[in-house]
Order: C-alpha cells, then sequence, then structure tokens
C-alpha cells in the first residue's frame, strides 16, 4: 500500500505537469513552482512514507510474534 | 587557474584514503572483515556509510551541471535517486538482510542454486561496474582540468592509478566509519559554500528564473569560449570581443551584433554588459526560458519526446538502486531485518538533505552566472561557480571545499565498484584467492580508465542515469522476484537478466555512437529503462512460469528465512527445532 502510495505520487508528477501547462508558470516567492516541488517539497512526503512504512512494518512484526507465542515475545531480547 | 587551497585539499583527501586503505591489508571483499567489524552498526553511522559510497560524481557535479545547461527536469534525478532507496525500504530491504548474502551473486546462486546463474549475474556486475566507473573517472578528469590545469586524462589516469592501487593493497571497503566520514565530508563540501554563497549572493531579483524571460547578465561578464560554438541572441547588443566571431578575427573591438544566430571560434573572449542578454548556446540543449522551466528532462533523448524521457529516467532511478552492486553488502551490516530498514529510511533523509545543495547551486548559477554553461563544460559548474562569486581569498577557499568533496566522492563510489568489479572477476571468473584479486583490481581499474578517456562528451548525470537503467533492467528484478515469488525459477532469472539487461546495455551503446538523434528513437534508445524493465520483468516471469520443473527444492524455507522477523528464526536455529510454544 505503502509502495502503491509512493509510486502513485512519483508517477503523476510528469503526467499532472504535462496536463497543466498553466503550473509551470506559477511561482512560489519568486521560484518556479517545478523547483519547489521538485528540489524540495517530494522529499518530506518520500520520508513520511518511509516512516509510516516502517511503523507499520514493525507493528505487524511484533503482532505475529505475538500470535505465535504470547509469553516468549516478552521473555525474549 | 591553478587554485592552490584546492590542490592541498584534494592530496589531503587522497592521502587520508591512501593511508587508510594501507592501513588494513586485508582482502576487503571476505565476509569476514564486515563481520569482525560491523555485524552490529547501528542504523545511523550504517545509513551514513550507505550514503557516503552511494553519492558519487553525477550526485556532487553532475545533477547541478544537468540542471544549469538542460533545465529543471534534471531534477527528476535527485529525486529518483533519493526514491531509489525508498523504493529499496519498503520492497527489499529487510528481507534482502534476513537472507544475508553479500553480493548480487551470493544471492543469485544462494537464492536459486544455479552456477549459470550464477555466471550471468556476474558479467553484468562487470557490465555495470565499469558503466558507473566512467562518469567517476570524467568527474576527475574535468576536476583536475580545472584545479590544476592538466589535460583531461591526467585526472582520468590519476584516480585509476589512486584507487586500484589502494584496493590492491587492501581496500578501504570495508571500514564502515570512512564511508560514514565521506558522507559528510561530502554533504560539508557541498552544503557549506552552497550557504555561503547563497548569503553572499542569493538576494536581489530572481527574475532569471522566471518564465518566458531570456536570462540576462547582472553584471558585466567576459565568457571565454573554449570550443567553437553557435549561439543565438534573442536581441541586438553590442559585445567587446576578442578573437573570432561570425568568421572575422577581432581584437578588443566592440562589435555590433544583430539578433539571431552567431558563429564564435575556439578560445573566443566575448564581453557582455549588465543587463546584455545571455546567449542560448546551440551545441548544447537548447537552453531557452521556454525549455529552462520545462520539468520534463531532454537528457540523452535530443529533445525528442521528454514526458517519456522523464519516465524513462524515473523508472531507471527508483529501480536501479536495488541493483547496485557495491550497495547490497553494505546491508549485511545491519543487526537484523527491522535494523535495514531503520537504516534506509535514514538513508532516504540522509540523501534528501544533501540533495537540497546541488539545485540551489545550480539555481544559483541561473540567477548570478548564467554564462557558465555557454562557455565551459557544464559538469563544472559546482567547481567554478565559488570563485565567479566571491573573488579572492574567501571565493578560493570554498572552491577548495567543493573540489575536495567532488574527490572524496569519486573515490569513495569508484573504490567501491572497483571492489565489486574486482572481487566479482577473481571469485567468479579466475576461482584465485588475495593474489588474483590485486590483480584483477589492478587490470579492472586499468580497464575503466582506459575506457573513460574518450566519454567525457557525455555528462556525468546521464552516465550514471545509464548505469542505473542497466542494473534496473538486471538486478532489480531479480532481487525482487527472487523475494517475493516462490516461482522463480533459475532458467527464468538468467533469461530476464540476460534479455532486460543485454537490451539495455546495447540501447545505451547505440546511443553513445549516435544511432539515433531524433524522434521515437532517441527517446527509447536514449532512456531505455521505460522498455527495458517491464522487458526483464516479463521474460522472468513467462520463462519461469514455463521452466516449473526448475523451481529449487527448499524454496519454502528460503521464503521463511527472508520474510520470518529474526526472533524467531533465531530459536530454530539455536535449538535445532522448529518453533513452539514449548
Amino acid at each position: 500500500m505503502c509502495l502503491a502510495f509512493a509510486v502513485a505520487v512519483i508517477a503523476s508528477l510528469p503526467v499532472v505537469m504535462a496536463l497543466l501547462p498553466a503550473a509551470r508558470k506559477v511561482t512560489v516567492a519568486g521560484l518556479p513552482l517545478t523547483l519547489v516541488i521538485l528540489g524540495a517539497g517530494i522529499f518530506p512526503v518520500l520520508m513520511a512514507v518511509g516512516w509510516f512504512y516502517n511503523r507499520q512494518a514493525s507493528q505487524l512484526e511484533a503482532r505475529f510474534i505475538d500470535l505465535v507465542d504470547p509469553v516468549r515475545r516478552r521473555s525474549d531480547d | 587557474m591553478t587554485n592552490a587551497p584546492a590542490v592541498a585539499a584534494i592530496a589531503a583527501v587522497t592521502l587520508l584514503t591512501v593511508a587508510v586503505g594501507a592501513r588494513g591489508v586485508r582482502i576487503a571483499r571476505t565476509p569476514d572483515d564486515f563481520l569482525v567489524a560491523a555485524r552490529e552498526v547501528p542504523p545511523a553511522l550504517n545509513a551514513a556509510a550507505i550514503s557516503g559510497e552511494y553519492l558519487s560524481a553525477a550526485s556532487f557535479l553532475g545533477i547541478a551541471g544537468l540542471i544549469v545547461s538542460q533545465g529543471l527536469g534534471a531534477l527528476w534525478y535527485s529525486v529518483g535517486y533519493t526514491a531509489g532507496y525508498l523504493v529499496l525500504l519498503l520492497l527489499v530491504a529487510a528481507p534482502l538482510r534476513r537472507f544475508g548474502a553479500y553480493t548480487i551473486p551470493d544471492f543469485a546462486e544462494g537464492r536459486l542454486a544455479s552456477q549459470n546463474l550464477r555466471r550471468a549475474t556476474t558479467v553484468l556486475v562487470l557490465v555495470i561496474g565499469w558503466f558507473y566507473l566512467l562518469p567517476q573517472m570524467k568527474g576527475a578528469g574535468i576536476t583536475l582540468q580545472l584545479v590544476l590545469g592538466t589535460p583531461y586524462w591526467a585526472g582520468v589516469v590519476v584516480l585509476g592509478i589512486v584507487v586500484s592501487a589502494n584496493i590492491a593493497m587492501g581496500g578501504m571497503k570495508g571500514v564502515t566509519f570512512v564511508q560514514c566520514f565521506q558522507y559528510w565530508l561530502k554533504l560539508c563540501a557541498i552544503g557549506i559554500p552552497a550557504l555561503v554563497l547563497l548569503t553572499a549572493a542569493g538576494h536581489g531579483s530572481t527574475r532569471n528564473l522566471s518564465p518566458d524571460t531570456q536570462p540576462t547578465f547582472s553584471h558585466s561578464t567576459v565568457v571565454d569560449v573554449q570550443t567553437g560554438t553557435q549561439f543565438k541572441l534573442t536581441r541586438p547588443t553590442t559585445v567587446r570581443v576578442s578573437g573570432w566571431l561570425d568568421r572575422t578575427r577581432f581584437t578588443h573591438q566592440d562589435v555590433h551584433l544583430t539578433a539571431g544566430l552567431h558563429s564564435t571560434g575556439t578560445g573566443t573572449l566575448l564581453g557582455f554588459s549588465a543587463g546584455a542578454p545571455v546567449p542560448s548556446s546551440l551545441t548544447m540543449a537548447q537552453v531557452n526560458a521556454a525549455t529552462w522551466d520545462s520539468p520534463f528532462l531532454t537528457a540523452g533523448t535530443g529533445g525528442a519526446h521528454p514526458l517519456l524521457a522523464t519516465y524513462g529516467v524515473i523508472i531507471a532511478t527508483l529501480f536501479g538502486a536495488i541493483g547496485l552492486p557495491h550497495i547490497l553488502v553494505r546491508f549485511y551490516t545491519n543487526q537484523d531485518g527491522e535494523a535495514a530498514r531503520r537504516t534506509t529510511l535514514i538513508v532516504v533523509l540522509l540523501l534528501s538533505t544533501f540533495y537540497l545543495f546541488p539545485a540551489a547551486l545550480a539555481v544559483l548559477t541561473r540567477l548570478r552566472a548564467p554564462e557558465l554553461y555557454l562557455s565551459k563544460d557544464p559538469d563544472s559548474v559546482v567547481l567554478t561557480l565559488p570563485s565567479l562569486l566571491m573573488p579572492g581569498r574567501p571565493g578560493e577557499l570554498l572552491g577548495a571545499l567543493v573540489a575536495a568533496g567532488a574527490f572524496a566522492a569519486f573515490l569513495s563510489t569508484s573504490s567501491g565498484l572497483l571492489v565489486s568489479v574486482a572481487g566479482a572477476l577473481s571469485h567468479d571468473i579466475m576461482r584465485g584467492g588475495v593474489g588474483t584479486f590485486r590483480l584483477c583490481a589492478v587490470v579492472a581499474g586499468a580497464i575503466a580508465t582506459i575506457v573513460a578517456l574518450p566519454v567525457n562528451r557525455f555528462s556525468l548525470g546521464l552516465l550514471v542515469g545509464w548505469a542505473f537503467a542497466i542494473a534496473a533492467s538486471s538486478f532489480c528484478p531479480l532481487i525482487v522476484l527472487g523475494i517475493w515469488w516462490r516461482r522463480l525459477t533459475w532458467i527464468g532469472a538468467t533469461a530476464g537478466v540476460l534479455v532486460g539487461g543485454g537490451a539495455c546495455f546495447f540501447a545505451i551503446v547505440a546511443t553513445m555512437f549516435g544511432a539515433a538523434t531524433h524522434g521515437w528513437g532517441a527517446a527509447l534508445l536514449g532512456q531505455p529503462a521505460v522498455w527495458t524493465v517491464p522487458l526483464a520483468f516479463g521474460v522472468m516471469v513467462v520463462t519461469s512460469l514455463l521452466t516449473r520443473q526448475a523451481i529449487p527444492p527448499h524454496v519454502e524455507h528460503m521464503m521463511l528465512r527472508m520474510h520470518l522477523p529474526e526472533r524467531l528464526i533465531r530459536h530454530t536455529y539455536r535449538t535445532g527445532r522448529p518453533y513452539s510454544r514449548a
């Protein structure tokens, strides 16, 4: 699901930019929108997706270990 | 231009690297190196080491150069190089650590139990490794050219000798701490100059960035045309010329130029006054306002089908990181799968931070020194910008810092690559020991040096992007399907690796020799990942389905080992019996 979201965000950007040529003329504080998104704005999104995935994966594994052996999980490690 | 502080800084970085390499006279590829030093490297340290090995000439010089010469679309490279680690995190980080392979041929043989597949992957390691070495060599060539004034080949040869000798003596590869240091050195070497220059020269008009404006010179500027070129002016202007212009020789004369096309000879000096339009060079991609702000790429395809080329770069960089031969081994130094995930996430953070600065420097170039793309190899923009914007000692020192960081980038990446290439050569092809490894390191380094001599007309960003495209079309499907699909067979994997990697390789070589320069051919050959990656996945899946009898016998066991959390597995290995509640 995280993969789908990340790929969707990245893969859709060029199409959106192609369909909305007007977006190229938008500037944020004098800088072109393209620069703002690709130069900085997209990186926090990538981080957030990765962080969310890591949390999900760790929780899933903890739950799985719980399921297999609830006692061992507390005593081991 | 000889910059004494830069020479000293480059020498210091090189000596430091060689000194560390000479300390450990061990063969760096052997697992023990990593086991002794690094079995439980904390994620933050390991992430910096991965980033240090990953950030190469393309990241340090190439991206800024591409943005200056081709426009904002080149930002896709930095986005892709970073997002590649997100894809790696989501698809393979933890299972790959749990499988415990040191190299891609190890993974291929361990997962699919085939010597044939191992040989095929070894060949691809060599192809990708050499391809990736070329831009590092080119970077060294142009850096020394600028700093010392030596010819291009001298820098290439120097890097080739230093790296080969270093690896042959024992290599720096196993030393996690050095690679970690390399990351912070590179970040400082590009971050500090970027911040200082932004503070010093970043204020004022952002007019040159806005769409639909022809950039103008912010101060009177002398452009040194190093190779004969044609350029175009949007409005008439008066230029002080020394040298050949429009087939006439001038000596310090003011010449009124009409709007339109003009040609210059090699070594011509053109003096523009403040406010004059910056001419656009026709020998490079059209750098006028209309294309510079385009979010699409024109690199490698001659401007044909920019949307398709953009997707080609996105696919290559997103999936290429998984298949890089010199990065995989670093995942084994994580404590467990969960630590591998944390490490990868920190890598994304570190790369995101780094990639802010090449873009900032490129934008600054566009604003304050837009003539750079006309006069020099755009790949050297990052190196020349400090002394242009800050004349005198401060600019010289910043320039020295950048040059040292750039050299650190060439050294660390090419060392990692050469270890992979020499390891594959000596272990899988020559079947030799330490002596063979040393010989192979020297031979592989020499081959890379010789091949790198004629590639300086290709931009760094483009060359590295191509190495990623080959990795994405061969090893990415192998690793992703190997981890997630139990019906993969060695026959399918071999077919996919050879067909995908081979198609991608030949498309790129065809482009390098100028097979197609416009239209669909240029787009599909110049950025081939858009079709070779799906091709590789398709061939692998279809062939595997046709050869079901070749599914390895212990596939269930291997799947469990890759996907179960270590806490369960460890118990099984300790007690020799399956995990139970008892």
